[in-house]
């Protein structure tokens, strides 16, 4: 498929390293010991792990950075600010349950088909979406988030209505139930097996969001983000582009919803209003907007906001103590996701990311003047 | 007939909120170029200053409002000095998220003051009825109506005769010959953010009186129903402001009467956004809007 160039051409030819990037799933070797370490990771930590009440924050953490992968797609690289990315989250979650727990069809096809029919309501929506520019197509967005919650609430067959519904989906693959996992004589609590699952999908789709962006596709995306009339005279159809980051974003939020679904086990409309899409949006915002591992720092981040002022609720002022005096710790998360997004894009418009690595070139200053020093 | 009639005038009060506070995002959005969603918490901390100033501080309800009134126009100005105008001109979407940043803080705030049950301002208007035929329309409607008329008969005067909304005006044309002509930007910016500040919490003190919606948690997402109006009116257009909010807060109060079974539940909830939509179809720009002309 891609052309190989062999290292030692590459390491002759300087100009090499600003061409492309060659089109393979990982390029380099540091990428894929990178990989096989986070394989081994992803299967050892939880085995090891037992505290069931971290690994449900991480497991929040893992599903919060894949749906914000997909927004990021959307936001970061190809510049449309959208608010309505939990709608999509939600068509994923409610099909999940109608697929896998009222259909009773395995995760092989639950899980993929909520992918698809939030890219499908997606597809549907680009071509309006995009006739939009900046703060129009956030506001439309909005709109999608209040219309699908009406639709949700009033097909009680599929979602229970306002009450909601229990997820009866299993997260089985073949042989394997992750939420009842066993090998050989041990057995393992739900939580470490949907760790597995659900971190293993986050390496999937970033390896799938590291490659898209290297193709052609992916960087027509940024090139319309960036200037969007020089991309079109450049030959990018800015249409089409735009529909393909579209149609990407909302397919990983589908799958997002998914997994957010049998996770929690009982999902209701309401649940994913505004509020959910603004975690998002913080996601990417702190974590570093248009980066790979942006949305992952941002979830981790962003997940432990309500867990720290959980533990410290007791020594912070102003927080409720039971009765309405004071405010909920869900408000004092929001002062805070607000708080922060406000200071990293006054500060580090570039997130998180930027500040590790701004620390690590501290650490380790860059090889780059290695290479560039005469010799 | 009268019952259409009676309904009618619910929905132009309701609509004269709405215009109130898009108003309030179309003038900072004309004379920044800032998409400003903090208007939500602009809302929330007009409502509950006068609360506390009217049922706390024991002040007359009219001394209460117009100090918060002023109170929060500070609050944005100073909002604006301090973290939205470095950014004002950056990208498209930094603004939007700053302000969006602002609007998520404001809320949290007043609870931890005042706690998340619902509390009320008290009923300045008396619940009076004015009769006209057979019609009958509270006090407070009306009063809203006429305080409505006259802001936005004042704003039309202001932006049009006097020289500080002149230089608001040039600078939302064309910032850098308004900067050569001595209209300091910084002045025009934090102005037309403290004008906002002022709407938006006399659309709050309106809406959490007595005969509105009342004073609790989620009274912020009243102003997230002003951004259907300005879709529907244009961004940039304070005429379209007004009219789109007299027609979304009319077709929602009908709504709320006749369409609460056939449609399903919460579908008033959901018919400014729909109406937005079916507008934005056929004219992306809103209907008042001016198409933007985009040079290379």
């Amino acid at each position: 498929m891609a052309v190989d160039v062999s290292p030692g051409v590459a390491e002759k030819n300087s100009a090499s390293k600003h061409a492309a990037p060659k089109l393979r799933l990982v390029n380099s070797r540091a990428g894929r010991i990178g990989v096989a370490v986070f394989i081994v990771l992803i299967v050892a930590f939880p085995l090891n792990f037992g505290d069931t009440y971290w690994l449900g924050v991480l497991n929040s953490a893992g599903i919060a950075a894949i749906a914000a992968m997909g927004l990021n797609v959307l936001t970061g690289y190809a510049g449309q600010l959208s608010l309505g990315h939990a709608a999509f989250v939600s068509i994923g979650a409610f099909t999940a349950q109608y697929v896998g727990g009222q259909l009773g069809l395995p995760m092989i096809v639950w899980l993929p088909a909520a992918g698809i029919a939030a890219a499908v309501v997606g597809a549907a929506v680009a071509p309006f979406a995009l006739r939009l520019h900046g703060p129009y197509l956030a506001i439309v967005s909005l709109a999608l988030v209040a219309i699908v919650v009406w639709v949700a609430r009033n097909i009680p067959s599929i979602t229970g209505g306002n009450e909601g519904t229990f997820v009866t989906a299993e997260a089985t693959l073949g042989p394997i139930n992750f939420a009842e996992l066993s090998i050989g004589p041990l057995s393992f609590v739900r939580e470490q097996g949907m760790f597995i699952l659900i971190w293993s999908m986050v390496g999937l789709f970033l390896l799938l969001t590291a490659n898209v962006m290297r193709t052609r596709a992916g960087r027509a995306m940024q090139a319309v983000r960036d200037h969007d009339i020089a991309a079109e005279v450049l030959g990018v159809r800015m249409m089409r582009t735009q529909a393909n980051a579209f149609v990407l974003s909302t397919f990983i939020a589908g799958v997002a919803g998914g997994l957010l679904a049998v996770n929690l086990e009982y999902i209701r409309p309401d649940e994913f209003g505004v509020h959910l899409s603004v975690e998002y949006l913080a996601i990417i915002v702190i974590g570093g907007l248009a980066s790979l591992w942006g949305p992952v720092l941002g979830a981790l981040f962003v997940t432990m906001v309500p867990v720290i002022v959980d533990i410290f609720s007791d020594s912070l002022p102003f927080i409720q103590h039971g009765g309405t005096d004071g405010m909920s710790t869900t408000d004092m998360s929001l002062l805070l996701y607000g708080l922060l997004i406000v200071i990293f894009l006054l500060a580090e418009p570039k997130g998180l990311v930027a500040v590790i690595r701004r620390i690590r070139d501290r650490v380790r200053p860059p090889r780059k003047a290695a290479v560039n020093s005469p010799a | 007939m009268t019952e259409n009639l009676q309904i009618l005038a619910g929905g132009i009060s309701l609509g004269c909120v709405f215009a109130l506070l898009a108003l309030g995002f179309v003038i900072v959005s004309k004379a920044t170029g800032v998409f400003n969603l903090a208007q939500g918490g602009f809302v929330v901390w007009g409502a509950y200053s006068t609360y506390f100033l009217h049922q706390q501080v024991g002040l007359p309800f009219y001394v209460a409002a117009v100090l918060s009134i002023l109170f929060v126009a500070l609050v944005a100005a100073v909002m604006e000095a301090v973290a939205v105008h470095k950014v004002a001109s950056k990208n498209l979407y930094t603004p939007i998220l700053v302000t969006f940043g602002l609007l998520m803080m404001m809320p949290p705030v007043v609870s931890a003051f005042w706690g998340t049950g619902q509390l009320t301002i008290g009923d300045p208007w008396g619940l009076k009825v004015i009769r006209i035929g057979e019609v009958a329309i509270t006090e407070r409607n009306v009063a809203v109506i006429v305080v409505t008329l006259i802001v936005v008969a004042v704003f039309g005067l202001f932006f049009r005769y006097t020289r500080l909304g002149l230089a608001m005006q040039a600078t939302a044309l064309d910032p850098e010959a308004a900067l050569a002509q001595g209209v300091s930007d910084k002045l025009v910016h934090r102005l037309s953010w403290a004008i906002a500040g002022a709407l938006g919490a006399f659309g709050g003190i309106m809406l959490a009186t007595a005969g509105g919606v009342g004073l609790g948690p989620g009274l912020e997402e009243y102003a997230l129903l002003a951004l259907p109006v300005i879709i529907l009116g244009g961004i940039e257009s304070p005429l379209g402001a007004v009219v789109g909010g007299l027609i979304v807060g009319i077709i929602q109060q009908f709504a709320v009467v006749y369409a609460a079974e056939d449609f399903g539940v919460g579908f008033e909830e959901v018919v400014p956004y729909l109406l937005m939509i079916a507008v934005m179809l056929v004219r992306p720009q809103g209907l008042f809007g001016t198409r933007k002309v985009r040079r290379i």
